[in-house]
Order: structure tokens, then sequence, then C-alpha cells
């Protein structure tokens, strides 16, 4: 039956190509950003550095073995709705220079939301397919994820209140953020179902 | 608080099945497979029916109550 599987790409193989490539990514952002003196892709660069790095450690800890078909199904819907938001966020950040009209400036400033809603349908749909334990691992990692992450806005709403905290645009963080928290409480969840 | 003991892995070694190979049976992960066979999860009664037609015996002929309450839990 295993080698039905030889050759099938596996969770780990997935984490280093992710982990190398938004390492990468991240590298020439940051390079750009520091070269023509631009905060936010600088800032940019070194989240994507930062994740690259947890991928590939996360790739470290993580059994070679192929991904059950909902996992498969999951990367193929995910990857190429990530792909598409790249594309689209920066379309349509050159778009919103040419275009004026205020119904036309809010199609183009969401057009980078509709892969993002594949993306939570493939999430959605992962969650579906998953077995008893793996619902209650996801359960038990979405509630620290959302709490913490709650309670992180709650704690910056006070701060950018009082002037504390100069980030614009802090709401773009929160999605992000939940999506990281989310890995980051999951891997803790999961140690202790670790192979003996 | 006493547990569950099972058989799950001396009866998956009599079909010479790997982990993988039963989770493929039972369509759930491999790490499940490993956290029942270990102690670390008792299934649902549903999944514990399942487990129990898959190898033609009764559920309390595998799953079996743990005695000792210091035991593995």
């Amino acid at each position: 039956m295993n080698d039905r599987h030889s050759g099938a790409l596996s969770q780990r193989r997935l984490l280093v190509l992710l982990g190398g490539f938004a390492l990468a990514l991240g590298l020439v952002l940051a390079g750009a950003g520091a070269g023509f003196r631009h905060r936010d892709v600088f800032w940019g660069g070194v989240c994507a550095v930062l994740t690259g790095l947890f991928w590939l450690v996360c790739a470290r800890h993580t059994r070679e073995e192929p991904m059950r078909a909902a996992q498969r199904g999951y990367v193929r819907e995910f990857l190429p709705a990530m792909a598409a938001y790249m594309v689209l966020l920066f379309a349509s950040q050159m778009l919103l220079r040419q275009v004026h009209a205020v119904p036309l400036r809010v199609l183009v400033v969401l057009l980078p939301i509709v892969p993002i809603v594949f993306v939570v349908r493939a999430m959605v749909r992962l969650v579906l397919a998953s077995d008893e334990l793996e619902r209650r691992l996801q359960l038990e990692a979405i509630s620290i994820a959302s709490m913490s992450v709650g309670l992180l806005s709650f704690a910056a709403a006070f701060l950018r209140g009082a002037g504390l905290l100069p980030v614009d645009n802090a709401l773009m963080l929160v999605l992000p953020a939940l999506f990281a928290a989310y890995g980051i409480a999951s891997w803790w969840v999961r140690r202790r179902f670790r192979d003996e | 608080m006493p547990g569950v003991n099972n058989r799950l892995r001396e009866l998956r070694g009599e079909q010479a099945w790997s982990q993988a190979e039963l989770a493929e049976r039972l369509d759930v992960s491999r790490q499940t497979v490993n956290a029942i066979e270990t102690g670390k999860y008792d299934p649902s009664l549903p999944l514990a029916f399942k487990i129990a037609r898959l190898f033609g015996r009764p559920i309390e002929s595998i799953f079996l109550p743990d005695e000792d309450p210091a035991g593995p839990r």
C-alpha cells in the first residue's frame, strides 16, 4: 500500500519548498525595501523571512510521510489562490494609480480579497475532511489563536488610541496574525501526540 | 480518572499492517492511529465500532478498562 504513495508530495517536502520560497522572496523584498527606503516593503520582506525560517524549522520536526487525500486537495486549492492573491495585490496597487472613480476604486482595492475567499474555502474543506482527533486539535489551536490575537488587537487599540503605536493600517495585520498564531498554536497542541 | 487500554497495536501486527495502512482503512490520519495505540487518545464510540468491525471482533475484546488508576493516561 505504501508503494502507491512513493514519490507523492509529503508535508515535509512541501514545508521545505514553501519555506525556501518565502525565505528567498523575503530576502529580495527586504533588500529592495532597504535599497529604495520603502518601509512597508522592507517589513513585508522581514515577515516573509521569519515565516520561511519558521516553516523550515517545522520541516525539520516533521516526519517524511505522504499527505492524505484531503491534505493534497487543500494544497491544490491553497497554493494557486495564494499565488493569485500576490498577483492581484500587486495589480490592484498599480491599477489604483490609474483609476479615479470611487466605485471602481472600491472594486480595485477589494480585488485581492477574491482569492482569499478561496483560501478560506480550502481551509473549511480541510477541517470538514479531518478525523475526530484532528478536529479536536484544530479547535484547540483556533481557540488559542483567536483569543491571543483578540487580546493583542485589544491591547494594540488602547496603545493606538493613546498615540503610542505608530502603525498605519493595523487592521490589515489581524488576518495574517491569526494565520500565524494558528500555525504556532497547532504545533503546540500537537506536540503531546508526537510519535514515540 | 481511569482510562481505556486497547489491543490495537497487537491486532495491527497480526495483520502485518503499517500504521498508515490501518489509518487508510479507517479513514483517519496515521497520527490518530498512533495516538490511539499509545493510549494518548481514546476514540469515539463510532470509531471504536469501526475498528471492531475492521478486525471482526467484539469491541470489548479490543478496548479494555484501565484497572490501574496510576496506569498510562
